[in-house]
């Protein structure tokens, strides 16, 4: 019985740290309006350090060629602003790591048109070791 | 007496107007500044006082753009065609490429392969993927002989000597013709193929913008928000007005762009109109303060 606990706790362990290393992705869509904004808010483990984020958009039949989507993070009292430059090529914009205090991220767009996008996120200890990550969305547009 | 109160009835009607005039008209930022280095934003507090029901807010980029014209901006990067024509010849593969065809200009490819089949293919490798229309061309052929003379050419859809109607190939696509030659009976045996491929993508007239970035403004608070961008930096318009009915608090305004490089012409100067409004719409004093100036 003991040999039955010890490896259920070994493969919980397990499963634990492999969900920690997953990269962790949100798909979302954007309306109409060129007012539309998304938010999202990244939840770290507590001892998290760093979240890092990127994306990529993608622009459904009919949306303007030259629709641009930007995503703005927002951590304590740093904000910065990130841009996938092709919405059309599936390549992701830059990448960046911000403190993990409390983040929100906007999502929105430079035009009218509907807009998909793919948020890549997880967050990270100090050494860059993946940690437990969760996200909330509390704005769909 | 008459006078008096004609002149007390003129000040009141002046005090309401003016009044009224308070009323509509929104408080201004101010002349403000961004760098041009990538994903700084500025940020605002506007802090709305009690019986506020929303904030109304607008932007304007306000970049002197005399020195940065339609002739003094920096081309981007053309879309290329790449053009590589084969053929088996004792079971080795002969390519002939010709590469970076950019829009308005051709290129003309021969390969000397005798009868038999040729192909071509072409794609965009290395075009420039922030430039996403599709690209036009056509495409020529001839099969000749040692003197240049035509033999006998075969191809699907294409005529010999003569542009073929105009074809598109997207970004990261590639498309692919096979061609013959076979001896003509008078003139003899092909000795090589000729091509000749145009790029025919009319380039945009404001082609060299999409590489500059526009400014946009986000509005947030109480877990809303809300976006709006001036599209177009060289006029005097401001971008469209939006509101965030989040009462009275502190908004958090973001100000930044959405530009992916350090291009000077970046950097820009801007200002913005927020209103903090009760229910019916009267303005109430309210409070800038700048948290991140970049």
């Amino acid at each position: 019985m003991k040999k039955v606990q010890c490896l259920t706790l070994f493969f919980i362990i397990l499963l634990s740290a492999s969900l920690n290393i997953e990269a962790h992705e949100q798909s979302g869509s954007l309306g109409d309006l060129a007012s539309s904004t998304d938010i999202y808010a990244v939840i770290c483990e507590e001892g998290s350090k760093k979240v890092y984020f990127d994306f990529y958009g993608s622009l459904p039949k009919g949306s303007p060629t030259d629709l641009i989507i930007s995503a703005q993070i927002l951590s304590g009292q740093n904000t910065l602003t990130i841009t996938d430059p092709n919405s059309s090529d599936r390549l992701p914009s830059r990448s960046e790591e911000i403190e993990s205090d409390g983040i929100i991220v906007l999502v929105n767009k430079n035009k009218a048109g509907k807009a998909n996008f793919v948020l890549d996120y997880h967050c990270q200890s100090a050494l860059g070791d993946h940690t437990g990550t969760e996200i909330s969305q509390i704005q769909n547009q | 007496m008459n006078n008096q109160r004609g002149q007390l009835f003129l000040s009141l009607v002046t005090v309401a107007l003016l009044s009224r005039a308070q009323q509509s008209s929104a408080e201004n930022s101010g002349e403000q500044t961004l760098g041009n280095k990538i994903g700084i934003v500025d940020t605002y507090t506007i802090k709305c006082p009690a019986l506020t029901t929303h904030l109304d807010f607008k932007l304007r980029d306000t970049t002197d753009q005399s020195n940065s014209s339609a002739n003094t901006l920096p081309k981007p990067d053309p879309q290329i065609i790449n053009a590589h024509l084969s053929k088996t010849i004792d079971r080795k593969k002969v390519t002939f490429d010709a590469l970076n065809i950019i829009p308005n200009e051709y290129k003309e490819l021969i390969l000397n392969g005798g009868n038999g089949a040729y192909q071509l293919i072409l794609d965009t490798k290395n075009t420039n993927l922030q430039l996403v229309t599709a690209q036009n061309y056509t495409v020529q052929y001839r099969c000749l002989n040692s003197t240049g003379v035509d033999t006998t050419p075969v191809a699907g859809g294409l005529k010999s000597g003569i542009d073929s109607a105009i074809k598109t190939i997207k970004n990261k696509a590639t498309a692919t013709f096979n061609f013959s030659c076979t001896q003509h009976r008078t003139i003899g045996n092909t000795d090589k193929i000729y091509m000749k491929i145009t790029n025919k993508l009319v380039i945009p007239a404001n082609a060299g913008k999409n590489n500059f970035a526009v400014l946009s403004g986000q509005i947030y608070k109480d877990q809303t928000a809300i976006n709006t961008t001036d599209l177009v930096s060289t006029d005097d318009n401001f971008s469209e007005k939006v509101t965030l009915n989040s009462k009275a608090g502190d908004y958090l305004a973001i100000i930044g762009t959405n530009a992916t490089n350090t291009n000077k012409n970046n950097a820009k100067a801007y200002s913005f109109e927020y209103s903090c409004l009760d229910n019916s719409n009267a303005l109430k004093p309210s409070t800038l303060l700048t948290l991140e100036n970049n």
